[in-house]
């Protein structure tokens, strides 16, 4: 398992852990619609950056979740955010052939979207070694 | 005999502006601004052209000091509002682009580089107006 899969499957683990669905590719509906049952958290954009010692190898990373659900208001989704912020954010996640040194939440808002349905992005960023 | 000072790294480079007094402060902010500036470099590339409104709206601005601290933002003008949509993944073609994200992180990554940069700069520019050139 390469950095990159092992980091996404530990987030998936840690999301799935809280009950919260949660999906890396969201499904499609045959006429091209999400196929999601929201609410749901995606896991999103995540860019790893290469880091080298002596002795070790490890990658510093950013990784989006995204929130998605329907309704007239913010709450459920700020409750979602909340509960991945106790979930993730400081949490010892396992990495597969890896130890994760620190995860932290570094930002998080809310997009309205069309028809009733909400985006909640939250950025994560910290650093996992590989190990030997 | 000329006196060589060797500055190494941000906390060289921080060390020296706290010694520079008001001249540290300017250059401080040139250095923040240097950032964001480098940040904004980095994502224009990476931002999906049409009309190219997006990639022109795409700004570093200063920002006041405050607590003594210097900031600068990557602001986008209001005429490319559909920024967010671009960047998240919630726009019609539901790519999250990132482009601003994929910036920041190579950037970041390379901020001792970015900031030694600006820096040299800045000292080089206030030594050609001392020898008024």
């Amino acid at each position: 398992m390469g950095p990159e899969e092992a980091l996404a499957s530990a987030l998936f683990d840690a999301v799935g852990g809280t009950g919260l669905t949660c999906y890396q590719v969201v499904p499609q509906a045959r006429d091209g619609g999400a196929a999601a049952e929201f609410p749901y958290v995606r896991i999103g954009r995540m860019v790893l950056t290469e880091w080298d010692t002596k002795t070790e190898t490890g990658f510093d990373f950013a990784v989006r979740l995204h929130s998605r659900w329907r309704g007239g208001s913010r709450t459920l989704g700020q409750q979602m955010q909340a509960t991945l912020f106790a979930a993730i954010h400081l949490q010892p996640l396992s990495i597969d052939n890896g130890t994760l040194l620190e995860i932290r939440r570094e930002s998080s808002e809310i997009i309205d979207l069309a028809d009733g349905e909400f985006d909640g992005v939250c950025e994560y960023r910290g650093q996992f070694e590989l190990t030997p | 005999m000329a006196e060589l000072v060797s500055i190494e790294g941000m906390d060289g480079v921080r060390r020296a502006l706290a010694l520079m007094g008001a001249s540290g402060r300017k250059h401080s902010r040139k250095m923040v601004r240097g950032v964001a500036d480098a940040i904004v470099e980095e994502a224009k590339p990476l931002i999906p052209v049409r009309e190219g409104v997006l990639a022109k709206s795409v700004v570093a601005r200063s920002e006041r000091d405050q607590g003594g601290i210097s900031f600068a933002a990557v602001k986008v003008k209001e005429d490319a509002y559909y920024w967010r949509f671009l960047e998240y993944g919630s726009g019609p073609d539901g790519i999250e682009h990132g482009f601003f994200m994929r910036a920041r992180v190579k950037v970041l990554a390379d901020v001792d580089r970015v900031v030694m940069a600006s820096f040299m700069a800045a000292i080089a520019g206030d030594m050609r107006r001392a020898a008024g050139r």
